[in-house]
């Protein structure tokens, strides 16, 4: 119904997309031609010699052998352990489903660099498993700073953006088909494999190839789990420009790290046949998920792929005849036994947070609060202010930007307008975060924005404005252009309908916006990295040096305060979701005496 | 229909409010422009962690407070490449760098130092004023030890090089700096090398001998946390934070078995906003009580008469660049360092990547 003809559209408001768009030009896209100008124009290798030096370089290229298997590994870890987690959540109601989203997603909402603490504490010489190693009589092992942590850690990251886009596809899938599957004889196993599966098809594509993304262009979890013998691309970039001061490297390491994203991401679209926006802006995929099946089975009609299918349904079928398949509630334990795995290293958090000396043994040998004391002192709560006040900033304009793009875009009169911006607008998801964090720290410097407030709110609005215009874009589609020309045809202005129509109904999204940015500005902890100094430095900064200088249970503190945080909001979130459901029924009912 | 007679119109006012104040702030935030300024600030380059709170106690707090400056502190002082980057293209750099023996020899060959204006710097209770140059005064004398888990060698750990490269005597994870000034000379040592020929530093030996060892080793510049947990159970770290470590509770222990020791000094880079200060914090580090702070908190040694003259003997066998200890000990050459580190730094960072 939200699809209308363009005949039927009131006049363009494409106008309304500018401000973004000359944001991101300015702030996203001029310094990444910096970067790719720096790459090839430096004093001391002019033309492609930092690239040529690179790639016969053996140290460069085992990290990007690196990169490459440990985040291939690691996106098909992910899929494997994110789809039973998904699966059960799609299809239980209550307060299971609310247990497995705050094991999935308090991680999501938590800094990345607190994930790392906690799998330093797990894997530790004396952590938890080798504690657990050494309990049954087997010999410690080395599990940290190497590629087994690495791909821990990525795993970790992850998971709860594979489950978070898993389970609206795998709930638009019709429970009728597996009942019909059944029906005509099939059993659950096979039933899945033949007929569930290929349903969420899209969702798993997407699901992976944005795991390995992000896996990729990850840069805290190499540098810091990996130590030098999994180094990777992120962590190769980082070195170069930030502590190396080598920017030619640097950018040249960058540049090669994107065109290996973008020819994934191409790779992708021809081989599955959906759009690039489907993996940088899930949100949007709703529509194109439901209908893909239908067209792909049509497609897949008599290709190769049958034979390979029914490899997997012979497999279900072995399953289903040992029966296993079907003892009840096989599947919601695995997936809570998963779950719980994502949870719990960041609970160590709270005991660690409590230890008596420095070093991190778990359990810790004595118990004292001094690193909540710690906490409370200038050296972590000015860190703590900046985060905040660069989040809030931040998000206000990336919202304010967004939302309007959102209209302007959603609402464009010209079908050009739209083709181009659309995707102009999501850029900033496009490239790994460590490459613009590179493109910032070699632009910002000429400038003077290095180690300012203004520049980490600059870099912040750049990358979490498409955060906030998929979400506003989201809701302008939903809204039917009816109410627009009602109150065009009632004679309001166009900013009168802007005003009184069209955000009001955004009034959802634009607080959805709000939140997210404020959550991705506040946890971001590359671009921080790269541009905190001596005047500024965010909370994750903060933590980063903290991991990585030395020791610090303060860290801690700060994980269980983020924990709280985000438990708050969760328990709000429900209890406002309750409460509006009970309104939304009471003025039924009361609709319905009135009838 | 109920939807659109149920406009909100407090929430219409909101967003605008909202975007009001956005642009408002961000104004407000790109106006209120940082930079650490001239005036009433310092700017001190060091290397965080403990070491930066022992220092700010025995010298930069007293400092401030005496001198009503606020002092600000990065962890870059050993970053040549990085302030180099800062003093070509002009930028302000830090008032005060902390150089050791190897830095301060590169910072001096790239010229990115002021030199010391000595007309207003006492350096009489200076001990060695062979170690006073144009550019630096010495301030304390530290080393990088060889340490090893007593709870991994209840027999005793190993106590030379050749035995930290010995795996099979001693099985473990090793760990040494991510850096190549001071893990090539211990490798050296390790092959054979004595300590009076180590220079110059037959390079390509060393990395024969790193290669060796590398499948057993993690190179890291932090090591506190995996030497803490136990992850590593031997090799090359800061004496000072190996001593913090031992009083964290961290079952380690340490020799002098080769190792290097390097002059400390506190100097004034080239785009110093504030040299004048910058001075002043110099002649308080030559100051009897800012030396005894830092023996007392990092045991390092003194470079002045007035508290080397008190220390034991006792105190004199567990300090770096001592009679007691240079017996076992060599220094770090820093000329040598000066010459050599870009091209070798370039081959370090392959080596340790591939």
């Amino acid at each position: 119904m939200a699809r209308r003809t363009d005949s039927a559209r009131p006049k363009g408001w494409g106008a309304l997309a500018l401000p973004a768009v000359l944001f991101i030009t300015v702030v996203y896209v001029l310094p990444l031609g910096m970067l790719l100008l720096r790459s090839v124009v430096n004093e001391e290798e002019p033309g492609l010699g930092a690239y040529t030096r690179l790639l016969a370089d053996p140290g460069f290229l085992t990290v990007l052998r690196n990169t490459a298997l440990l985040s291939l590994l690691s996106a098909v870890l992910c899929v494997l352990i994110g789809f039973p987690i998904a699966l059960t959540i799609a299809r239980s109601r209550g307060v299971f489903r609310a247990f497995l989203f705050i094991c999935v997603v308090t991680p999501y909402l938590t800094s990345v660099l607190i994930r790392v603490f906690a799998i330093q504490v797990l894997l530790g010489a004396e952590g938890i498993v080798n504690n657990l190693l050494t309990a049954v009589g087997l010999d410690r092992a080395d599990l940290l700073f190497n590629s087994f942590a690495v791909i821990v850690g990525l795993v970790h990251s992850e998971i709860p953006i594979v489950v978070l886009v898993l389970v609206p596809i795998i709930e638009k899938v019709d429970p009728s088909r597996m009942l019909a599957a059944r029906s005509l004889g099939a059993g659950p196993a096979e039933a899945f494999v033949r007929v569930f599966l290929p349903a969420t098809r899209p969702g798993l594509q997407v699901a992976f190839v944005l795991a390995l993304v992000y896996s990729a262009g990850s840069f805290a979890v190499p540098e810091l789990l990996g130590g030098n013998a999994a180094g990777m691309a992120g962590s190769f970039v980082y070195g170069a420009i930030s502590q190396e001061g080598d920017t030619a490297s640097g950018a040249a390491a960058s540049v090669l790290l994107s065109v290996a994203v973008m020819a994934v991401l191409v790779l992708f679209t021809l081989l599955t046949r959906q759009k690039i926006q489907n993996v940088v802006a899930p949100q949007l995929m709703s529509t194109a998920a439901v209908e893909t099946p239908e067209r792909e089975r049509a497609r897949r009609r008599g290709s190769r792929r049958h034979t390979r299918r029914s490899v997997s349904g012979l497999a279900a079928r072995l399953l289903d005849r040992s029966r296993i398949s079907y003892l009840p509630g096989i599947v919601p334990a695995i997936a809570t036994v998963l779950a719980l795995l994502v949870l719990l290293p960041q609970l160590l958090a709270i005991p660690i947070s409590f230890a008596g000396t420095r070093a991190l043994v778990f359990p810790p040998n004595s118990y004292s609060t001094q690193w909540w004391a710690n906490m409370f002192t200038g050296s972590w709560l000015r860190p703590l202010g900046v985060s905040v006040l660069v989040g809030v900033v931040s998000s206000v304009c990336a919202t304010a930007l967004g939302v309007l793009a959102a209209i302007g875009v959603g609402r464009a009169g010209s079908r050009a307008v739209r083709a181009l911006s659309l995707p102009y607008l999501l850029l900033p998801l496009l490239f790994p975060v460590v490459v613009a964090a590179g493109a910032f720290f070699i632009s910002f410097l000429r400038v003077g924005l290095i180690d300012t407030q203004a520049g980490f709110v600059l870099a912040h609005i750049a990358i979490t404005l498409p955060q906030a215009f998929i979400i506003g874009y989201a809701g302008v589609q939903a809204i039917n252009p009816d109410y627009e020309h009602a109150a065009a045809s009632l004679g309001a202005s166009r900013l009168r309908t802007l005003r009184r129509i069209l955000l009001p109904l955004l009034g959802g999204q634009v607080l959805a916006a709000l939140f997210l940015t404020f959550v991705t500005s506040f946890d971001e902890s590359t671009i921080a990295i790269f541009l905190s100094g001596i005047n500024v430095q965010t909370l994750p900064s903060r933590i980063f040096e903290a991991l990585a200088l030395q020791t610090d249970p303060t860290v801690g503190v700060t994980a269980v305060l983020f924990m709280a945080f985000v438990s708050v909001g969760a328990i709000a979130w429900q209890v406002l979701k309750r409460l509006r459901r009970r309104t939304a029924q009471r003025t039924e009912t009361e609709r319905g005496q009135a009838a | 229909m109920s939807m659109t007679t149920a406009l909100r119109r407090p929430r219409t006012s909101l967003i605008a409010a909202a975007t009001a104040l956005a642009c408002g702030l961000t104004l407000a935030g790109c106006g209120s422009d940082g930079g650490a300024g001239g005036g009433d600030t310092l700017w001190y380059s060091g290397f965080g962690g403990t070491y930066e709170l022992s220092v700010k106690k025995a010298l930069f707090d007293p400092y401030a407070a005496e001198a009503g400056v606020e002092v600000k502190i990065d962890k870059n002082g050993s970053n040549v490449t990085q302030l180099n980057e800062i003093i070509k293209s002009g930028r302000q750099s830090p008032d005060v760098v902390d150089t050791e023996t190897a830095t301060l020899a590169q910072f001096m060959s790239k010229q990115m130092l002021q030199p010391l204006d000595k007309s207003k710097l006492n350096v009489t209770d200076v001990a060695d004023q062979s170690l006073i140059n144009e550019f630096s005064v010495p301030w304390y004398q530290f080393s990088r030890n060889l340490y090893w888990n007593t709870k991994s060698f209840p027999n005793g750990g190993p106590t030379t090089w050749a035995e930290v490269w010995d795996v099979s005597k001693f099985p473990g994870k090793r760990s040494f700096p991510d850096r190549p000034i001071g893990t090539l000379e211990v490798a050296l040592l390790a092959s054979g090398v004595p300590k009076d020929k180590l220079y110059p530093l037959d390079v390509d030996r060393a990395f024969q001998w790193l290669d060796k060892i590398k499948a057993d080793s993690i190179f890291i510049n932090q090591a506190d946390t995996a030497i803490g947990q136990g992850n590593v159970v031997t090799g090359l770290y800061t004496l000072g934070r190996l001593l913090d470590l031992q009083k964290g509770g961290a079952a380690i222990d340490y020799n002098w078995a080769g190792a290097p020791v390097s002059v400390q000094s506190l100097t004034i880079s080239k785009n110093a906003a504030n040299p004048a200060k910058a001075l002043e914090v110099i002649q308080r580090s030559l100051s009897a009580e800012s030396q005894q702070a830092i023996l007392d908190s990092l045991r390092y040694t003194p470079t002045v008469t007035s508290v080397l003259d008190k220390l034991t003997p006792e105190q004199r066998a567990d300090l770096p660049g001592t009679e007691e200890t240079n017996k076992d000990s060599f220094y770090v050459d820093g000329t040598w360092w000066a010459q050599h580190y870009d091209e070798v730094v370039k081959r370090w960072q392959s080596w340790l990547n591939a």
